[in-house]
């Protein structure tokens, strides 16, 4: 697409700049509005000054650095696997590899507790043949870090399949021809060139195990999400929360500012030719069948282990174990996919100003929107708490706030794909329109809104599925007796409702899967972790 | 052509339009600065300029997408741009065909060709457009399924299909690849010629705006620094600036009585400005156009007069089929272009090395030395 160098940026019709900046100020507020209150009620100093502070921060950033570490050991060769050899059933695996990213932390989170606890499934099997007395402590980190890491590695999998995608293959070649060995070009051609999509996958997998509410708080182990939601649950300790709430969003925004850093360092754009030749697949021989066996087994405590385990526990339930799940479905799609639509419909300001009238505006409006990449869900519920408390309290505890705070969490989700699908239209079009005779009514009907259909759609299914999984902000935020999937299934986790749980899991599963395929047909982006 | 009775279709009046410089908020840059232009009903005219020159920006202003800082347009004798007036875009019944064609991605050919004729009517416009461009056959497909060619002429179809009064065509050959562009260029010229279309088409092709244009309008600087017919400005741009731009010529110091010059290559008679008055006098440059000189090969035996001009050596002599392009080294150092016809079926042809006499072929303008106007 040529642009006119003589047609200079422009800050755009009035109308989209309103809505912009409209959409900008509701983004930032809840998380101004936190800071103010962490601040001046001396929430952060307090918490600044505990001793026990310092343990709930390096728990955290202990069991962010291990998942970040593992996603990146896993990730990596599961993608090159999977784009670079022979692999058997590859387009298959991969599918599944990615499958994870649809379930909730909470949900395999569950599974693990009750499947590998001390006195758990497992130790049931295993102790006639032993005579063990019991299995080793999943509680506290192990449980958390087995969860999270297996939940997690696709975002270094699917970011460095996605390099080797572009991988310009006589770049390899060059090296050879150069006298480089197999170690060699390995480590000073393609893995370099890999870099950049390891090191934003890896704090990606930080990112989402910083936010982490579910895993953690049924593995009992205390990193900030639990440490805050315990300060607020219990004590109504507010000032607590706000501290600790401030300081986890300062360490989110940090990750989430180094990830895209390392995002655009090494862009596919700027290495190899613009016609880069396919590399050769890799022969695995007969390591293929290990290879796919390999695969599995990442995918055991992801996949198999929450079905089977669900299942199991189904089976078990007592009778009225499901009583309230048809009504949690309806209002879990009710409340995401009001949310989906409003979440859309306040995308499209977004990615048209960043995408057809560049400034310094629309790039400050994009950085308040991907924000809320960084927020947790239980940020932006404690925050809208306070601030429906203190200022609106007409709105707490309604449907409405609900579905704003889904909005705010999910909208960078919106933009992403709006931005891709208006990108490559020629902004002549509109103008074409007009020569032709046609009104703003009509342009926008006949031209604009079905070109950018498949933008909206993949869209509104990212943020639905978001929505769907999320918790904490659920738990903070719904109406009281506004029970959804997931709070149905923590909740009933949380008072040993096994068979509950584990229908109210599934269910959970299924939907989203469902959704989840849908998306990865339209081969849209990552959708965020929640949860 | 010459058509002086028919009336304007199109008339400029002094449009300015200023864009603040890349870097928002930064000086204000003038793009058109007082544009005058008079395009008259039927006719072809070309806007030539460099890339970036502000071409693209008088044809949006036109069509009324930009709005000029001042200045007056007339359309088909109703004014569309003035103090107080602005009609927009969808009411001013002008054809655009863009550079990157903007055709809607989601639509067919057909459904494209009839978007700007709305109701019953629109189909048999479509269908009639279609086939003028001769595309009747691939009305159903979407652009993505098209080529170039065709898709560049779809955009056409499209323009036309409403049967506006002027069309107006961005560019219209950039993105076609060369091998193309000539076949389309020449039925794009067919097409309007038979509709008495009146046509003006920006682009920063010297050869495309001769070709296709009754008239041709050079812009520089964002100014109209002459306009007229093709061959009056190959023979004479006008200034040096306009002679760098156009290019295909070279430039050689002399010293002007008035009515010749005095130059390297011997005396050249002056050709009056085309502003009218007389040539300038003293220090000159005068322009010899590659096709406007004549070589001979040089040949001992034969002694010319005292008077004949000096000798030059060929130091390039690239073989282009249909002629020679030749490089020669005047005594001073100075390098000549000359543009020379291979006559005789390839007989006889120049190479480096050899000794060559050169003289102009007829009368040539001459602009003045260091006057910074002229530039």
């Amino acid at each position: 697409m040529s642009r006119d160098p003589t047609i200079p940026p422009r800050p755009g019709p009035r109308l989209l700049r309103g809505a912009g900046l409209v959409v900008g100020a509701v983004c930032l507020l809840p998380l101004l509005y936190l800071a103010v209150r962490a601040v001046a009620g001396g929430g952060l100093a307090e918490v600044l000054l505990r001793e026990r502070s310092l343990g709930v921060a390096g728990r955290t950033f202990l069991l962010a650095g291990a998942v970040a570490a593992a996603s990146a050991g896993l990730g990596l060769p599961l993608a090159w696997l999977t784009s670079r050899t022979d692999l058997p059933a590859r387009r298959f695996l991969t599918g599944l590899l990615a499958l994870p990213l649809a379930v909730p932390s909470y949900v395999a989170g569950f599974a693990a507790a009750t499947a590998l606890g001390p006195r758990g499934l497992l130790y049931r099997l295993l102790e006639p043949v032993t005579g063990w007395e019991r299995l080793p402590e999943i509680y506290g980190f192990p449980g958390a870090f087995l969860v999270l890491a297996s939940l997690n590695y696709p975002y270094v999998f699917l970011a460095a399949r996605a390099r080797f995608a572009r991988l310009d293959g006589s770049l390899p070649d060059a090296a050879r021809v150069l006298g480089a060995g197999r170690w060699r070009r390995f480590s000073r051609v393609t893995l370099p060139l890999m870099g950049g999509a390891l090191l934003s996958g890896s704090l990606l997998a930080a990112l989402y195990t910083l936010s982490d509410f579910g895993a953690v708080s049924l593995m009992r182990y205390e990193t900030f999400t639990w440490a805050i939601y315990n300060a607020y649950r219990g004590s109504l300790d507010r000032h607590t929360a706000a501290g600790l709430a401030l300081l986890l969003v300062l360490a989110a925004l940090l990750v989430l500012a180094l990830a895209r850093r390392f995002e655009r360092a090494h862009a596919p754009a700027a290495f190899g030719s613009a016609r880069a030749r396919p590399l050769r697949p890799h022969r695995l021989g007969r390591w293929r069948w290990p290879a796919v066996f390999g695969c599995l087994l990442v995918l055991a405590p992801a996949l198999l282990l929450p079905v089977s385990v669900c299942l199991f526990w189904l089976f078990q339930a007592p009778a009225g174990a499901g009583v309230g799940l048809a009504s949690a479905l309806l209002r879990t799609g009710l409340a995401s996919g009001t949310a989906a639509a409003v979440t859309v419909a306040l995308a499209i300001p977004v990615a048209f100003l960043a995408v057809r009238f560049p400034s310094r505006g629309s790039a400050a409006l994009k950085v308040a929107v991907h924000i809320g990449f960084g927020l947790p869900g239980l940020v932006v519920g404690l925050s809208l708490v306070y601030f429906s408390v203190q200022l609106a309290p007409f709105v707490y505890q309604t449907l409405g706030l609900l579905i704003f705070a889904y909005a705010l969490h999910a909208l960078p989700q919106a933009v992403a794909p709006l931005e891709g699908t208006l990108a490559p239209i020629s902004p002549r079009i509109d103008d074409a329109a007009r020569t032709l005779g046609a009104g703003w009514i009509r342009r926008h009907l006949a031209i604009t809104l079905p070109l950018l259909r498949p933008g909206l759609a993949a869209g509104a299914a990212l943020v639905f599925l978001t929505c769907v999984k999320e918790l904490p902000a659920t738990l903070m935020l719904a109406p009281t007796g506004f029970r959804t999937l997931a709070t149905t299934v923590w909740n009933a986790a949380e008072n040993v409702e096994l068979g509950r749980a584990a229908a109210a899991s599934l269910l959970l599963l299924f939907s989203s899967g469902v959704v989840l395929v849908a998306v990865l047909r339209a081969s849209g982006p990552l959708p965020a972790r929640s949860g | 052509m010459s058509s002086g009775a028919r009336r304007a279709a199109l008339l400029l009046e002094g449009v300015t339009k200023r864009f603040p410089s890349p870097g928002t908020g930064g000086p204000v840059r003038t793009v058109l600065d007082g544009v005058d232009l008079e395009v008259r009903q039927g006719t072809c005219t070309a806007v030539l300029g460099p890339s970036g020159g502000g071409k693209t920006t008088l044809l949006r202003i036109v069509a009324g997408l930009e709005t000029p800082d001042a200045g007056r347009i007339r359309l088909a004798g109703g004014e569309v741009n003035g103090p107080g007036v602005f009609v927009p875009p969808e009411r001013r019944r002008v054809g655009f065909v863009f550079q990157d064609y903007a055709l809607f991605p989601h639509l067919t050919a057909r459904e494209n060709a009839a978007f700007g004729v709305p109701g019953p009517t629109g189909r048999t416009r479509a269908r009639e457009a279609l086939r003028l461009v001769g595309l009747e056959d691939v009305g159903g497909h979407r652009p993505h399924e098209l080529s170039g060619g065709e898709q560049q002429r779809v955009a056409l179809a499209r323009a036309l299909a409403p049967q506006p009064a002027l069309v107006l065509l961005d560019e219209p050959f950039s993105n076609l690849d060369a091998a193309l562009r000539a076949g389309v260029r020449e039925e794009v010229a067919r097409i309007l010629s038979r509709l008495d279309m009146t046509a003006v088409l920006v682009t920063h092709d010297r050869e495309e705006a001769f070709l296709l244009a009754d008239r041709v309008v050079l812009l520089l600087g964002g100014r109209v620094v002459r306009a007229g017919a093709p061959e009056d400005l190959a023979r004479d741009p006008g200034s040096r600036a306009a002679a760098r731009f156009l290019g295909e010529t070279n430039l050689l110091p002399a010293e002007s009585d008035g009515k010749r010059a005095v130059s390297e290559i011997g005396p050249v008679e002056l050709l009056a400005p085309w502003t009218g008055g007389a040539p300038p006098t003293g220090r000159v440059e005068v322009l010899l156009p590659v096709d406007g000189l004549l070589v001979e090969p040089f040949a001992e035996e034969r002694p010319g007069p005292s008077a004949a001009p000096p000798l030059a050596k060929l130091v390039r002599a690239a073989f282009h089929g249909a002629f020679q392009l030749l490089e020669a080294r005047l005594p001073s150092g100075r390098i000549l272009k000359v543009r020379s016809p291979a006559r005789e079926l390839w007989q006889g042809l120049l190479s480096p090395g050899q000794s060559v006499r050169i003289r102009p072929a007829g009368p040539a303008p001459a602009y003045p030395r260091g006057d910074p106007d002229a530039d």
